[in-house]
């Protein structure tokens, strides 16, 4: 609702493009920020600095491209700032090594007895809290890829890194997200229901 | 590699090697047919695809909803128009 103070047309216009188009991402940010950022009051501090910068920034948005991913992008860099510190690049392992992994993680979770706690349990949140703790290298590319539904190659190029890191990144947070799991709903006292 | 397996092309560490490039629709046409192939005639291999399937889906329901946040699009605006924004509409 417009509130009746003066802008100059040119104001205006940005303006009206700003609400029409970035506004209604808001719950998009949202979402990934509150996928990134593990405190919920912290998550809604992100999204705001996010459309603050957004909106200060507006003039590098270019019209007809994907507002999501410059919006996205913004957040992620915001976070990047805040982490600045704490965020090192991890060596690359061997790759092939850490793709069996893979297998490990459904018989370490059946030999702790909750091999089916996907299908019965309620893990949302668990999950949530599990991918916010992670490192920051390995939460941006679970973050591209399961909340934002990028491809590798996407997550390669948005990234810069190599298709191979990528691939190597995914494994190695999936597997601690799984383990984390696993130690959840042993904590919770699950235990298998069948065989 | 499992007995069943022995026959098909890929053995049960390179099928293991690719699950995760498998679901996510990441492999290339030839590969995916091959661990197709593979999946058919392994029990042991589909058992772990079928976990790392079930843990996939489970963190894509946890995604955060995307409903809008009605008290968040008010803080946000608020401190939009800190900053000179304000609504046309």
């Amino acid at each position: 609702m417009p509130d009746g103070t003066e802008v100059s047309p040119l104001q205006a216009a940005r303006n009206a493009e700003f609400e029409s188009v970035a506004l209604p991402l808001l719950p998009y940010v949202a979402r990934v920020a509150r996928a990134i950022v593990r405190d919920a009051s912290d998550a809604e501090d992100l999204v705001q600095e996010t459309f603050l910068r957004a909106y200060r920034q507006w003039h590098s948005f270019q019209p007809g491209t994907d507002c999501k991913r410059w919006l996205s992008q913004i957040c992620r860099n915001l976070m990047v700032d805040a982490k600045r510190k704490a965020l090192r690049e991890t060596p690359t392992p061997d790759e092939e090594l850490e793709a069996l992994s893979a297998a490990d993680a459904h018989i370490t979770a059946m030999a702790a007895g909750v091999g089916d706690m996907y299908a019965r349990m309620d893990l949302g949140p668990a999950i949530l809290a599990a991918i916010a703790g992670l490192e920051p290298v390995f939460k941006e590319v679970v973050v591209l890829s399961d909340i934002e539904d990028l491809s590798y190659d996407e997550i390669a190029a948005r990234l810069s890194i190599p298709i191979g890191t990528v691939r190597s990144r995914l494994f190695r947070a999936r597997r601690r997200l799984q383990e984390e799991l696993v130690e959840y709903a042993r904590d919770a006292g699950y235990h298998q229901t069948k065989p | 590699m499992t007995p069943e397996a022995s026959v098909i092309n890929y053995t049960c560490d390179e099928i293991v090697a690719r699950l995760w490039p498998h679901l996510d629709g990441a492999l290339p046409e030839s590969e995916r047919r091959r661990v197709v192939l593979h999946l058919e005639g392994c029990t042991a291999c589909r058992s772990h695809v079928d976990y790392a399937r079930e843990f996939l889906h489970a963190v894509r329901e946890a995604r955060p909803g995307a409903e809008t946040d009605d008290a968040l699009q008010r803080r946000v605006l608020a401190a939009l128009q800190g900053e000179g924004f304000r609504n046309q509409s």
